[in-house]
């Protein structure tokens, strides 16, 4: 909707100024309430009224004379239509389309060519380009920072000292114009419903909206006395929970709502695609902005003008003005972006390397229908010069063609990207990564008309100015069916096709092995058995002796219910990479080292198919009140402890000296699971009981017998029965939990795939017109042969030979470019070699039968071709 | 100026004067009455319609109240309402369309 109202805007900021000034804001107020209105027909509406805007759009700007001063009373006849503004136009374009429906064949291959290959290519790059770049919702992101306690080095002094809410450090006023704390990944509980529900949240300064640059859809942003204890009970929620739980009531700004049986008012509703920090849906003031650097959070504006290394140092001078000295170097931020786009750069330097392959297909194929377009219009052309037509007249009705073959394409290019977002949107798992917004910008879409534009402009033009008078005169003369005609053009042309096959092939095997590297790594050893596991998070809203005892019946129940036979808990569910860390004191290094860590319960090894190597497993005399117990996995020992048995050493948290310790024993030793992600080498991990801390939130995990829609439902029932006062989340099968985590995986498998089908259909509609035209063109020389006795299928082997031949040639040069380009990309494939013979073999095979097929049809035109007909037309 | 002066209106600047006579309306309540009237047939696009609004303003056959509006966000809330001449224009153009639409009637039934 946001799409279409600043497509909206930026046509009508086309409008003479005094126009806008007067009632631009009240139309562009009435167009918004207008696509309110039009919830199923939007786009419609947004077409309708952009007709509307530049169909009136010439005589705002040049009908200047009051239309209705009149100095003479009007009559019948004066008050005619306002005399056209392009009269020739739209005679050319009847023109123009008149020729398009006695050649349809040259005018679909060219919409089909301009609509893939300009329109939905670019639409679909805009999309991408959208969701992997842009997706940040906040305004001039690229001052935004974020400030963290940087806890990977100065172990030793970590977490000394206690510092003040940022509000209170000096210095720091010309660096940032403003800084906002918040505390993330926040589980705050619903109540007061039906379905008591866990959702993410965070706790914010009052400030943070202004800070991030985001309005609230409804209500307003926290006020300041908001903040600090003692403050009223406000919250904002997302638009997404307003909708799902609310039923998107528009009298919620004052409305209470209970968390965790507290009252808290409603004051704000923020738009669905802000979901800063950490997917949060509920934002909460703080009441206290007091921490240690390791656990502070903040987000930054930077001063216009301030660069991030300036706002580091005059942070860490504020560290050091506060008392902190030996922790200066502790505190560090990075831009917002880079922060969460951190490790997506690889993949998406192939991605734009295959959009813009795909784009050079297109080009090529348009050049070539063109060149061929205007081969046969020669004679047509030079006819209609000797009978007057000028030559002015002849390049406006080329142009206007070429233009309108370029608008309709792109056209329906941009509709296919605008549709092809909610195919997207549909591809996509429920679970959408925080900070996305699914929106195309107008300047995108303006790009795309552009180059449409452009694109039907040029190709008009050349041809149009290389067919010169003379040139014209010639071809009058020596008419156009001559056997030789075009023949060094018919090479030019031939090498453009091998060329679109070529770079067709190098797009279809880059997708395919990055697909495939993406795949295989999904598909890599996990370290544990997903295959049959179902989960669950149960967390109760109770504490202490009581959760453990809702547990302890949680896996006892599970275990007893018919088609379970393993099930245990864990703190996380291991669906790529762990980021939880621990600060694990190793007493041989006298140092901490930050290691993965698991809580779970005695049932998660097996459950998880996890072996336990040596020692033994937790055990229900592992509490609170018991030693602390821990274990390790194979590369935690391999690391600090190499030949050596793990089994009885101690571990300790945190930097605190040894007498002061908090001792972990180590009881077992473990496989590794791929905790770094999967298919890279696991790294150092610990598991520790989860009735040694005060946890309640945990997944339940079961192996099952049971087909996965039986074993969910039961799951939930059972764990339901248990108490149903407790909220249930995250009712899914393992394997689901992964692709949900690893969403990246199919999202680029659908849009590499739609990609190289993309310039799939280009190169075969490039061979398709080649070989047309061929036939075409060679009729002639085709009939005699058929008049002196050669059979007919026999001349079409021989034209479908010769475009095998051309695939040859582009297949071979093809594979040759994709095996040099994927050489300089080989480390971003993960587990599957550049040259991946079957990768090769499978995209050449395919290229060749759609070239082969495209070459076909046409071909079959010879069987209907007669002789006398043929020669009878020259 | 005479009424008869402005005769005949374009087809939107009577639908917008014909919805004004029936009272005082923001723009896109005019063009939502317009919508209803005619089921939907008809309709002029908005900036057909604003155009309109912006020259029959400009013949003083129509008054812009700004209603209390303060900023640029209440600027829909500008409320038009028809002039006197506006009146005697909408009717002039009515009388001028009766006898044609009685034809047309005639014929056809």
């Amino acid at each position: 909707m946001r799409v279409a109202e600043r497509v909206y805007r930026m046509v009508l900021g086309i409008y003479p100024k005094r126009f806008r000034a007067n009632v631009g804001p009240e139309l562009l107020a009435a167009f918004r309430q207008g696509l309110m209105d039009r919830e199923s027909s939007q786009l419609f509406f947004l077409a309708k009224e952009l007709a509307d805007l530049l169909r009136n759009l010439p005589a705002e700007w040049w009908g200047r004379r009051p239309l209705m001063l009149r100095t003479q009373p009007y009559s019948v006849q004066s008050h005619q239509r306002p005399p056209r503004v392009f009269p020739p136009l739209v005679s050319d374009a009847r023109i123009a389309l008149r020729g398009f429906l006695r050649r349809p064949g040259f005018a679909s291959a060219a919409i089909l060519t301009f609509a893939l290959g300009i329109g939905a290519n670019t639409a679909v790059f805009a999309l991408l380009h959208t969701i992997l770049f842009d997706p940040l919702p906040f305004r001039d992101v690229d001052r935004l920072v974020l400030i963290e306690g940087n806890h990977m080095v100065g172990h030793a002094s970590e977490g000394a000292t206690m510092y003040p809410s940022m509000r209170e450090w000096s210095g720091l006023d010309h660096a940032f114009d403003g800084i906002s704390e918040f505390s993330s990944d926040v589980r705050f509980l619903l109540d007061g419903g039906d379905a008591p529900e866990r959702v993410r949240g965070a706790f914010v300064s009052a400030d943070y909206l202004d800070v991030l640059g985001v309005d609230p859809i409804l209500g307003r942003g926290f006020l300041q006395e908001e903040e600090g204890l003692g403050s009223p009970d406000v919250v904002h929620i997302s638009e997404g929970l307003w909708r799902s739980r609310f039923g998107a009531d528009p009298g919620i700004i004052g409305y209470s709502i209970s968390i965790a049986g507290e009252p808290q008012t409603v004051v704000g509703v923020l738009p669905d695609h802000f979901r800063f920090p950490l997917g949060s849906v509920i934002w909460i003031p703080m009441e206290s902005g007091e921490a240690t650097l390791r656990h502070l959070e903040a987000v930054g504006r930077l001063a216009p003008g301030v660069s991030l290394s300036q706002g580091i140092g005059s942070l860490r001078d504020a560290v050091e003005s506060l008392g902190g000295r030996s922790e200066r170097e502790n505190i560090g931020a990075v831009s917002l972006r880079d922060w969460i786009f951190g490790g997506q750069k690889a993949p998406v330097f192939i991605f734009y390397t295959v959009v813009s392959l795909v784009l050079l297909v297109a080009c090529l194929n348009v050049a070539s229908l063109f060149l061929a377009r205007n081969e046969t219009r020669r004679h047509e052309l030079a006819v209609r010069a000797s009978l007057g037509a000028s030559r002015p007249q002849l390049m406006r009705e080329m142009v206007t063609e070429s233009l309108l073959l370029a608008t309709i394409g792109g056209g329906l290019g941009i509709a296919a990207g605008w549709f092809g977002r909610d195919v997207v949107l549909a591809a996509l798992p429920n679970d959408i990564p925080p900070y996305f917004t699914f929106e195309i910008p107008a300047s995108v879409f303006l790009t795309l008309a552009g180059i449409v534009l452009a694109s039907g402009l040029f190709f008009g033009l050349v041809p149009a100015l290389a067919a010169r008078r003379a040139d014209l005169q010639v071809m009058l003369a020596a008419g156009t069916r001559s056997l030789s005609a075009g023949k060094p053009r018919r090479r030019l042309w031939s090498s453009l096709v091998a060329m679109e096959i070529a770079l067709a092939l190098t797009v279809l095997i880059c997708a395919n092995l990055l697909v495939k590297s993406l795949v295989r790594q999904l598909g890599a050893d996990k370290g544990f058995d997903a295959s049959n596991l179902v989960t669950l998070e149960a967390s109760p809203d109770f504490w202490g002796e009581r959760v453990w005892e809702y547990y302890a019946r949680v896996t006892e129940e599970v275990s007893a219910a018919p088609g379970f036979t393993e099930v245990g808990l864990g703190q996380w569910l291991d669906t790529g990479e762990n980021f939880h860390w621990w600060s694990a004191y190793v007493e041989e290094l006298g140092e901490v080292r930050d290691v993965r860590y698991q809580r779970c319960d005695p049932g998660y090894f097996d459950a998880m198919g996890i072996p336990l190597l040596a020692g033994r497993n937790f055990e229900s005399h592992d509490r609170y009140d018991s030693p602390r117990v821990l274990m390790v996995n194979e590369s935690f020992a391999e690391r600090y402890w190499p030949g050596e048995n793990p089994v009885g050493k101690r571990l300790g948290r945190g930097p605190a000296p040894p007498a002061e310790q908090n001792w972990h024993e180590v009881i077992a030793l473990v496989a590794d699971v791929h905790n770094a992600g999967y298919g890279r080498a696991a790294e150092p991990q610990i598991f520790l009981p989860y009735n040694q801390s005060g946890l309640s939130e945990l997944q339940v995990l079961a192996q099952t017998t049971l087909d996965a829609p039986t074993a969910l439902r039961s799951l939930r029932e059972t764990i339901r029965s248990i108490d149903p006062q407790v909220p249930l989340a995250g009712l899914q099968t393992m394997q689901q939990a992964i692709r949900q985590a690893n969403w990246q995986v199919p999202f680029a498998t659908w849009a590499f795939g739609l990609l190289s089908i993309i310039a799939l259909v280009l190169a075969a509609t490039g061979v398709y017109g080649l070989v047309a035209f061929t036939v075409a063109q060679r009729s002639k020389d085709l009939a005699i042969r058929a008049a002196v006795g050669a059979d007919s299928g026999g001349l079409q082997r021989m034209v479908v030979r010769e475009s095998l031949i051309l695939a040859a040639g582009g297949v071979l040069a093809g594979v040759v470019l994709a095996a040099i380009g994927m050489r300089l990309v080989v480390s971003l494939l993960f587990l599957v070699r550049p040259t991946d013979p079957a990768v090769y073999v499978i995209s050449a095979v395919v290229m060749t039968t759609a070239v082969v097929l495209a070459s076909y049809v046409p071909a079959r035109r010879i069987v209907r071709l007669d002789p006398m007909t043929v020669l009878g037309r020259e | 100026m005479k009424p008869d002066q402005f005769l005949p209106l374009r087809p939107v600047e009577f639908q917008v004067l014909v919805s004004l006579s029936q009272g005082d309306r923001h723009g896109y309540a005019i063009l939502q009455e317009i919508e209803e009237r005619g089921e939907g047939r008809a309709v002029p696009g908005l900036a057909t319609l604003y155009r309109a609004i912006v020259r029959l303003e400009k013949e003083a056959l129509i008054i812009r109240s700004e209603n209390g509006a303060t900023s640029i966000e209440d600027e829909r809330r500008r409320v038009y309402s028809i002039s006197p001449l506006g009146k005697a224009v909408v009717a002039a153009e009515a009388r001028r369309l009766a006898p044609l639409v009685e034809i047309v009637r005639g014929a056809t039934t």
